[in-house]
């Protein structure tokens, strides 16, 4: 059984934009999720969603049952795009607060998160930059406990070293029997922790399984001939073309086309190639 | 146990971790009857996520190499050297095959081989464990 279940979700904006175009997905005990996909194609949206901030078209379950207004209270902590919180106050300050919101929140936690993110838990929140706002903004949420965590751009602003401590303290959540849904656009980071990924373009579903498996369903190959199928194709010479194609039918095009030469692949490469091919299509 | 996880390899990551078990295995280092590290310890250790390393502890047992004991983990096998030598040996015929098809010399690429094993060649083992 799926914790949250995620079916046909659609949402199209006044202006006639369909952010979501029937998307389905799940989440499962323990797992990071990460959706992956370039600016605008559906990510923030498709989070909004599910926390109810907008209104959205399909069905989303928790443990099989609709997600209502009280389950997302309950169950998950939300980490908005836009990392603002109050001004004024300083860190200290914003956890007392947090403190007497809610008694999930626990303070001496919040404050080894301050360690671990070495910031100062005197300095204003407005006096702060931008990643040691979003730092700021994880140290309450990961401090509050529950089931599941989403986070939209958890890394934002942030620099390599402090990215990565961040997503260690992502992966160590499911360590204690937590979920992730997280957003990113840096290919390195969804690599390295996520479980499963959606790749997301223009609303659609391009790709969902863990990292393993989507490099395995997809080669290269480099030919000058013209190859019959394959996602993308691009230029890399004069004569070459680098193919990435799908990995059931590699046996198949190496058989026809003997000069086709099998290359390494790159999840960087797999992700241009989806993301790509519906430039091509469009 | 430590070793390091190659993300950008295009060989799964999963798959990476199965080897570096086999090796252990192979070389004495994991002997029949003890216990794989917990599945939490080495995604803790070497920073994958729990599934992954599940996935192959899951292979393993499939492939004959560890038993999974209900409850309190994976313990290695007394499995033949042999079927772990003879996946390492394909991979390195492999390999072998690349260099001849780039027109490497035959004495050229034995000369490698034994400035790897050294001149001895015996007790420096058969899969060097790189640490670094």
């Amino acid at each position: 059984m799926a914790l949250v279940q995620i079916n046909s979700l659609k949402k199209s904006y006044r202006s006639g934009v369909r952010a979501l175009k029937k998307i389905s997905f799940d989440l499962q005990d323990n797992e990071v999720l990460a959706l992956l996909g370039p600016n605008g194609a559906g990510k923030t949206t498709a989070l909004k969603s599910i926390m109810g901030i907008i209104k959205s078209g399909g069905e989303i379950l928790f443990k099989s049952r609709p997600l209502t207004r009280e389950d997302a209270l309950q169950n998950i902590v939300f980490v908005p795009e836009e990392k603002n919180l109050y001004d004024h106050f300083s860190a200290k300050q914003l956890s007392k607060i947090a403190k007497q919101l809610t008694p999930k929140f626990d303070s001496s936690k919040f404050d080894s998160y301050m360690e671990v993110f070495e910031l100062n838990k005197n300095q204003k929140f407005s006096h702060l930059s931008n990643g040691m706002k979003t730092l700021v903004y994880l140290s309450l949420a990961f401090s509050t406990d529950s089931l599941i965590y989403i986070l939209d751009e958890p890394t934002w602003g942030l620099d390599p070293l402090m990215r990565n401590t961040v997503l260690r303290e992502i992966r160590n959540l499911t360590f204690n029997g937590k979920s992730v849904i997280y957003t990113s656009h840096i290919l390195s980071e969804v690599e390295k922790t996520a479980d499963r990924i959606v790749i997301l373009n223009k609303g659609k579903i391009r790709e969902f399984d863990s990292m393993d498996e989507i490099k395995l369903k997809y080669a290269a190959l480099s030919s000058s001939q013209d190859l019959p199928s394959y996602i993308s194709k691009k230029r890399v010479s004069e004569s070459d073309f680098l193919y990435i194609v799908r990995s059931s039918e590699l046996t198949m095009l190496k058989n026809s086309y003997p000069s086709a030469r099998q290359e390494e692949i790159s999840f960087e490469d797999i992700f241009e190639a989806l993301v790509r091919r519906d430039s091509d299509v469009d | 146990m430590w070793f390091k996880v190659d993300y950008r390899s295009s060989k799964p990551v999963y798959e990476q971790i199965k080897e570096r078990i086999k090796e252990q295995i192979l070389t004495k280092k994991l002997n029949p009857g003890e216990y794989l590290p917990s599945i939490r310890t080495l995604a803790q250790d070497i920073g994958v996520n729990l599934n992954t390393v599940s996935r192959s502890y899951r292979e393993l047992e499939a492939e004959g190499f560890v038993l999974s004991e209900k409850g309190l983990g994976y313990t290695v096998k007394t499995v033949q050297d042999d079927k772990i030598e003879t996946e390492i040996m394909d991979e390195f015929a492999k390999y072998v095959k690349k260099l001849k098809r780039s027109g490497i010399p035959q004495n050229k690429a034995i000369e490698t081989i034994k400035n790897i094993y050294g001149n001895g060649g015996e007790e420096s083992g058969t899969c060097p464990d790189k640490q670094s």
